[in-house]
């Protein structure tokens, strides 16, 4: 066994890292950020006449601002990685035992934490009311301190009525991943049994439901729940149990899909609710709802026109109008219109890349809480990516995921990042030891 | 098993449970425990085959959303693009071109074009308009603009808008058909001028949607002048038959468009390619000589009207310019109103009995026909009915047509009057020359030597060749003074027996070789619907004795009047043989000349001498006391020509009492100018075997006497008073006439002998 590793980790010696810090990841990633930068800034360059004020200093096009905004977002990123990759948690142990002992490694923590957001969440709704807020258009709602758009309640005001905001969504998904990462360290053998298993997918569901019910935000309870079912797959101690668990939950979604599909098949588009059985119905039948597949069908428009090589940087057509959240969600779209087909190949192939490194580490490590976090990460980033490519290419019913590290989001690029760093620390610790 | 022991085991496994979570939930918390469990090798490996196993399947996802990106840019890409380019263009509005125009020699207008325009309802426009202003009254403004100027049901339109308020392009301008119309552009100025006023106004509601669309339509200003060389457009622009037909590409320019895209600055930007227009003609056609024929063909063809309904068949006229083989006008009667041709229907142009006999033919075709009877019989409008030899009784039975019959005959008839009336008479049909054909045979003896000029044949009426019986059209022979005939003599006397002879003496090859080049092959004439009639004159293997000597006086063969005009053009113009030409140039839209149809020699028929010769043996026809074609002499020029008169053939042999007459001639006789060849077909006279001919005659001599003075070309005779009376009648120009006073004295006791000696001169 000792040579096995011997051997592995002389295979590992040619990749670049420098102080430990696996260069590989670092620079696909920044590499991603520059196409966060060009997509972003070119989906809404073309929009001129919205002048706004930054920091009460500057005059700049709202294009212009969404641009400086990502800038100093992927910069923080960028910060925040390094310092969580170089930083050695288990060194607090020295300096305050009884906070590291109690706090950072209390999953507890972190676990009610990610819960209480959307607690208040929920609160802030019924306290300060909520009303609009039903189109694409943020809306202040809650006495200032949630925002609502599309009839969903994605953000929370960092300052009430303030422009800044962050996406609660994208921080529990990290917060989840720390705190399941520690409880399966703590107790990985509960999933020896069934009734393990049924604990475990308890507590990961709850914030899930949370997800869902106070935020109205299905795809990021979905990612949620799927990241931390994934982490307790690798975790788990017995395949025929993980697989009976895995044949119960696709039947499960399955039979919910089945439920959404067949009481509102027929029924003409505006009648449908919820809007999700809209989305699948679109999905499965293009041309009979025109109006919720048409994002869909335009995003393919622009894919397909880009051709091998794409009309080049800035000029796409289909972002004008007609290509709804093209700096967001549908950015996969743009790409392959602006770079064509060799454009979103290379999209796909860096994150490929970058998935690679953090397999190749997930199975270099020998502690089981850094492997579970660096699982957790790779199946929140590979999911958020293949889920994203496939919605703009109609192989899943239409859902909001943005495409990590390049869409436009705050939030969800910092702890994007932040999760990286966790990825780099334990690929560090690998050679530590 | 007891109730009571299910109750236990619950408890148990409840409370075993609960434990069992509490441990973990204990455990995970993670206080007070600080080890990890089970064997860590094993789970280590274990977790790795599983990271491997979820890492391959998630390199398969990644495979298959590469290949569908893949398969979307490769498969649908174009299909995409165009898509994405489709919906950037917010409006695309064609702008038609304007299709060439058609202009005669001296630029007088044959055809061109009005612009009309077609209403295009905008129904999103005025839908937006309202909900903007959130006042539904500007939807109704629309639709009483409409009701009030253009006559539009109003709750059609209200009906229309509320159905379809998306629709941004709506062509609302329809016959009862529903086939999309242009109207008048004085008819839309009211409503134009109320929609601007509405606009502009304070206190009206503002008339929004209601766009108007250009269209051209094609108008021909002179209605049925020069209708079967011209041609119609159908809807599209279209050509149909003759020029327009012909030169329909030309013609036919390339539609402009007006669109608007949203470009990168989500601008509205408005481009607008513009129309190219079609290509004009200049005909080579002078629409006053054209005018003067066709009014002169109407003239006779009215004046024949033995029975039934007045006129021929058909009467075709072709004049062509002597030396370039231009064509100066060309009319084939019956004549159609090119603006409405489709109002052509069968009692406008056929009598009954023509009706009865194009039935008839039909029947025979069909099949229904087996009896005695050959024709189909109508009693005062009553159900056609057809009489069926009954094998029984040896009679005939009446049998009334059935409906079903009667529709496709119905079907029949008004698809043959149509195309007999659009088709062009001068290229497309095709008959027996008769006598006009002997100049051929006279001209192919002279230029191949077989014949010298000095040949005596002794007419007495009739020839016999093998079983054929020739018969002259002097009953007792035209040698009646005792003369025997030369060979300027018999053409001047049309003298069928004497040409026999003749064809006999110039022989199969010598007469083959020459009729090949001059009839039986297209004249490429600018128009559409010529025939070749390649199939219809003799070959090596055809023409034998019998065929041989009755070519040789016209008959047996078809050939079609431009043919006929082209060879004998080339007959007395020296030899030249032209290719005949419509058009004279091709001018763009500017006026600038793009093409310039140049007079183009084919061949050399036959030697200068020949041609000389030629010239003055048709003199002799109109001018010689005996001549065939004294009554063609207009007053004041010498012309020459040669007279024919021609049986038709039909099934069961040459029909009774059914003739083509015609006149070849050309003017002015000593330095021949122009051409014509008039040909009657079937005229409605009494006796068309004898008294024909002079029908074709006075209708050249009719044309002469305005044509000729209209193209300036000088008198050289001297007129009578009772000529002269006429010609002021006509209002006709005399004082030009530079006359030599012997000359005069002859000549005028030549046109007295005309008159009184051969008036009953008649041929075959």
């Amino acid at each position: 066994m000792r040579e096995k590793k011997d051997k592995r980790k002389q295979n590992k010696e040619p990749l670049i890292s420098y102080k430990g810090i696996d260069l590989t990841i670092v620079f696909v990633s920044l590499f991603l950020s520059v196409f966060c930068l060009v997509f972003v800034y070119s989906a809404s360059a073309f929009e001129l006449n919205d002048k706004v004020t930054l920091l009460k200093i500057i005059h700049v096009t709202s294009s212009e601002r969404l641009l400086f905004m990502t800038l100093f977002y992927i910069f923080a990123g960028i910060i925040m990685m390094l310092v969580v990759a170089s930083f050695n948690f288990r060194r607090l142990e020295d300096f305050i035992p009884n906070i590291y002992r109690y706090v950072i490694k209390n999953p507890t923590i972190y676990y009610l934490v990610s819960c209480s957001f959307f607690i208040y969440i929920e609160v802030m709704k019924h306290v300060g009311g909520n009303s609009g807020g039903d189109g694409a258009e943020a809306v202040n709602v809650g006495l200032g301190t949630i925002r609502k758009a599309n009839g969903a309640y994605r953000w929370i005001n960092v300052i009430p009525n303030s422009r800044i905001s962050y996406q609660p969504s994208e921080v529990v998904k990290l917060l989840l991943i720390i705190a399941f990462a520690i409880m399966l360290y703590n107790a990985g053998m509960m999933l020896q049994k069934l009734r393990g298993i049924a604990l475990y997918l308890t507590i990961a569901g709850i914030p899930s439901m949370l997800v869902l019910l106070c935020s109205s935000d299905l795809s990021s309870s979905i990612v949620i729940f799927a990241v931390l079912f994934i982490m307790m797959i690798v975790a788990g101690h017995d395949y025929r149990k993980t697989g009976l668990t895995i044949l119960v939950i696709g039947l499960l979604g399955f039979l919910v899909m089945l439920a959404l599909i067949i009481p509102n098949k027929g029924k003409p588009e505006s009648e449908i609710h919820p809007y999700q059985a809209k989305r699948i119905l679109a999905w499965i039948y293009p041309d009979d709802y025109p109006a919720t597949s048409d994002q869909t069908t335009q995003a393919m428009y622009a894919i397909g026109s880009g051709g091998l090589f794409g009309e080049g940087i800035g000029n796409s057509m289909q972002k004008i109008k007609k290509l709804p959240e093209a700096q967001n969600d549908m950015i996969f779209a743009l790409i392959c219109e602006e770079l064509g087909l060799f454009g979103g190949l290379l999209v796909l192939s860096l994150y490929f890349v970058m998935l690679l490194r953090m397999f190749m580490i997930a199975c270099e490590t020998n502690d089981m809480f850094d492997r579970m976090v660096v699982v957790g990460v790779m199946a929140h980033i590979g999911l958020q990516v293949l889920i994203n490519v496939c919605v703009v290419t109609r192989i899943f019913p239409n859902t909001g995921l943005p495409l990590p590290l390049i869409s436009a989001g705050g939030s969800s690029i910092l702890f994007m990042y932040i999760e990286l760093g966790f990825v780099l620390n334990a690929g560090k610790r690998i050679e530590r030891r | 098993m007891s109730g009571n022991d299910i109750l236990q085991k619950v408890l148990t496994f409840v409370l075993d449970s609960l434990r069992y979570w509490w441990a973990c939930i204990e455990r995970m918390i993670g206080i007070g425990f600080d080890s990890k469990y089970g064997d860590k090798e094993d789970k280590s490996s274990r977790q790795v085959t599983l990271i491997r196993v979820l890492f391959g399947l998630l390199i398969i996802a990644f495979l298959v959303v590469s290949a569908r990106v893949i398969y979307l840019v490769t498969h649908n890409g174009e299909e995409y693009k165009k898509a994405v380019y489709s919906q950037r263009q917010t409006t695309d509005v064609i702008i038609p071109y304007e299709r060439g125009s058609i202009y005669d020699s001296k630029g007088t207008v044959l055809a061109s074009n009005i612009k009309k325009y077609i209403v295009v309802l905008d129904a999103k426009q005025v839908t937006k308009y309202a909900e903007q202003k959130g006042n539904p009254g500007y939807i109704t403004a629309t639709a009483d603009a409409l009701h009030d100027y253009l006559g539009f049901d109003r709750e059609e339109i209200l009906e229309f808008i509320a159905n379809n308020p998306e629709d941004a392009y709506e062509r609302i301008s329809k016959d009862e058909n529903g086939k999309v119309i242009a109207i008048d552009a004085e008819k839309i100025q009211p409503l134009r001028e109320a929609i601007a006023k509405s606009i502009n106004s304070p206190t009206d509601l503002a008339i929004y949607g209601i766009q108007f669309e250009d269209s051209y339509e094609r108008i021909y200003p002179n209605s049925t002048l020069a209708c079967d060389v011209i041609g119609y457009v159908n809807l599209g622009d279209e050509g149909q038959y003759g020029l327009e037909q012909y030169y329909d590409d030309i013609l036919n320019g390339v539609n402009g468009r007006s669109f608007g895209y949203i470009n990168d600055y989500t601008n509205l930007e408005k481009e607008i390619v513009p129309a190219t227009d079609g290509y004009s003609l200049m005909l080579n056609i002078d629409a006053s000589i054209q005018r003067i024929v066709e009014e002169k063909i109407v003239e006779i063809n009215e004046s024949m009207d033995y029975e039934d309904r007045p006129g021929s068949y058909n009467t075709g006229v072709i004049i062509m310019e002597c030396d370039t083989g231009n064509i100066l006008a060309m009319a084939g009667y019956p004549f159609y109103d090119l603006n409405d041709p489709r109002s052509v229907t069968i009692d406008k142009y056929y009598s009954q009995k023509q009706i009865e006999e194009i039935m008839s033919d039909f029947a025979k075709r069909e099949g229904w026909i087996n009896g005695v009877s050959s024709n189909i019989f109508f009693d005062n409008g009553d159900t056609p009915y057809l009489k069926v030899l009954n094998e029984e009784t040896g009679k005939d039975d009446i049998v009334l047509l059935s409906e079903e019959q009667l529709n496709k005959l119905d079907d029949d008839l008004s698809g043959y009057v149509r195309d007999g009336v659009w088709k062009n008479f001068c290229i497309s049909d095709t008959y027996e020359p008769g006598s006009v054909a002997k100049t051929i045979t006279t001209a192919i003896g002279l230029d191949s030597g077989k014949l010298t000029g000095n040949e005596n044949y002794y007419c007495n009426g009739y020839i016999q060749v093998l079983d054929r019986t020739i018969r002259c059209s002097h009953k007792w022979g035209c040698s009646t003074d005792g003369t025997p005939t030369d060979l300027r003599a018999s053409l001047v006397k049309s003298c069928n027996p004497a040409y026999t002879q003749f064809g006999k003496i110039i022989g199969k090859d010598t007469f083959l070789e020459y009729t090949k080049d001059l009839y039986g092959i297209k004249t490429n004439i600018d128009l559409v619907g010529e025939v070749s009639a390649e199939n219809l004159v003799f070959n090596e293997k055809t023409l034998n004795t019998v065929e041989l000597a009755t070519s040789s006086f016209g008959q047996g063969y078809n050939t079609t009047m431009i043919q006929m005009i082209c060879a004998f053009n080339s007959l007395i113009n020296g030899g030249k043989y032209y290719e005949p030409h419509v058009v004279g140039k091709i001018i763009d839209s500017n006026g600038c000349v793009v093409t310039n149809v140049e007079p183009r020699v084919l061949k050399q028929t036959v030697s200068e001498s020949t041609s000389d010769t030629m010239i003055d043996y048709c003199i002799g026809v109109v001018e010689e006391s005996y001549g065939t074609g004294w009554r063609a002499r207009p007053a004041g020029y010498r012309i020459g020509g040669k007279t024919g008169t021609a049986q038709i053939s039909g099934v069961g042999g040459y029909q009774q009492g059914q003739y083509v007459v015609s006149f070849m001639s050309f003017a002015p006789a000593d330095d021949p100018q122009i051409v014509m060849y008039v040909v009657i077909d079937r005229p409605n006279i009494a006796d068309q075997s004898t008294g024909a001919v002079q029908q074709s005659c006075i209708l050249t001599k009719n044309i002469y006497t305005e044509v000729l003075p209209y193209l300036n070309i000088p008198m050289t005779e001297e007129l009578s008073e009772k000529e002269l009376q006429e010609l002021e009648e006509k209002g006709i120009y005399t004082s030009n006439i530079v006359v030599d006073e012997e000359e005069t004295f002859e000549e005028g006791i030549i046109s007295e002998n005309n008159e009184n000696e051969v008036s009953e001169g008649s041929e075959e």
